[in-house]
């Protein structure tokens, strides 16, 4: 099985979105191969959860005096700040032999961060279970099913968007965190400082794990990790020319606007 | 064990005849799978809808998932509680988990439907 992958790239957060659904919509057509997608945040921004409320969980006044940018993912879950950290997709499915069940697809994907993640000497493992509870909405606040943690604590955050056999997950693995940033820009129910302590003990990072590496490297490790677990061939790669006008298309039709990014739930239906 | 009175999809839906028209909802297996449910996007009241088309939304804490129409028909009912309530597709997906219910185009079509021994089979239990 060929699969592809885009190198790392900075982009702005709509241009990042809009890319991943442009791969996924003609990967679910058969006119793309599995792909692995690793890029950065150009400003810094929150992206947001498919439904998650923006009014119950963001301090938008804040996000835009930092200068940070905002986007809504497609894909479920919860608020993720992209600074210090590398963003992945993976768009794939059961016509390219990976697994149906959402777990097992998980699993599969978290596998190879694995291997990336101690072949550079942090021993992340994979986390069973969902953990309940929630105070904020950010993703890295709890994990679940094979998420990937050290200690206990969470190191990559991921969710995905499913159509028939087909996925789109998108991923965030910290080289650096800091929860007061992610504080400042999220509604916590307790007094920040509580809540940078509590956040502090369940999040870590490269650099907390004392692994100072940077995002292109990082993303090296870990196409090197799926070649050699499930002996893929990867092939570097760049975007179709039919991707790239859909992704520019929904740069400004979705991903850029207003209506998509600021949108309530009970305005679900008017999108 | 598996509900042995109603049939289920490949999509993890299930189907209930009920007189005249059909109950949906996702099996015990898929709000499993999927974790703590935050939102389901209904459909409407009256859409027509077609076999296999995605018709709502379901979003857990790990992913946002379409909901497929089962068979071809009308929207008659949905689950509004599900709107405040999503958590009752985790608690109960077969009973107050419900999703809507519709009124089918040609009720022979559930027939098409897996049984419980082919949808065990599906996931891999018996």
């Amino acid at each position: 099985m060929n699969w592809r992958f885009i190198p790392y790239k900075a982009g702005e957060p709509a241009w990042n979105m809009a890319v991943d659904e442009a791969i996924f919509h003609f990967y679910q057509k058969g006119l793309v191969p599995p792909t692995l997608r690793f890029y950065g945040w150009d400003p810094p921004a929150l992206s947001l959860g498919y439904f998650q409320s923006i009014d119950k969980d963001v301090v938008l006044d804040t996000l835009k005096q930092n200068g940070y940018g905002l986007v809504r993912r497609n894909t479920g879950g919860r608020a993720v700040f992209h600074d210090r950290e590398l963003t992945y997709s993976v768009v794939a499915g059961v016509q390219d032999g990976l697994p149906q069940s959402l777990l097992e697809t998980y699993l599969y994907i978290s596998r190879a961060i694995v291997e990336a993640c101690h072949s550079l000497g942090v021993q992340a493992e994979l986390h069973k279970g969902f953990e309940k509870g929630r105070t904020s909405g950010a993703c890295f606040e709890s994990s679940s099913w094979y998420e990937l943690s050290v200690d206990g604590r969470k190191l990559v955050g991921s969710a995905q968007l499913r159509k028939k056999g087909s996925f789109l997950q998108h991923g965030s693995i910290l080289i650096d965190f800091s929860a007061e940033s992610l504080g400042a820009i999220l509604k916590v129910p307790v007094s920040l400082d509580e809540w940078v302590i509590k956040i502090n003990s369940k999040v870590t990072s490269f650099k907390d794990q004392g692994i100072f590496i940077k995002p292109d490297e990082l993303s090296e490790k870990i196409i090197i990790s799926f070649r050699q677990l499930y002996n893929l061939t990867i092939i570097e790669s760049t975007l179709s020319p039919a991707e790239l006008i859909l992704a520019r298309q929904l740069v400004h039709q979705k991903y850029a606007s207003d209506d998509w990014n600021l949108r309530r739930n009970h305005e679900m239906k008017l999108i | 064990m598996l509900p042995k009175d109603i049939k289920y999809t490949e999509e993890h839906e299930w189907v209930k005849v009920d007189g005249d028209r059909v109950k949906v909802g996702i099996t015990e297996y898929a709000q499993k799978e999927l974790g703590d449910i935050v939102f389901v996007d209904l459909p409407s009241i009256g859409d027509k809808i077609t076999a296999k088309d995605p018709i709502a939304t379901i979003e857990s804490v790990k992913a946002v998932s379409e909901i497929y129409a089962p068979i071809s028909g009308e929207i008659m009912e949905i689950n509004d509680s599900l709107e405040h309530s999503p958590e009752f597709v985790n608690q109960d997906p077969y009973g107050k988990g419900w999703i809507f219910i519709i009124e089918p185009t040609d009720p022979k079509e559930t027939n098409n439907l897996l049984t419980p021994s082919a949808y065990s089979a599906l996931i891999g239990t018996k």
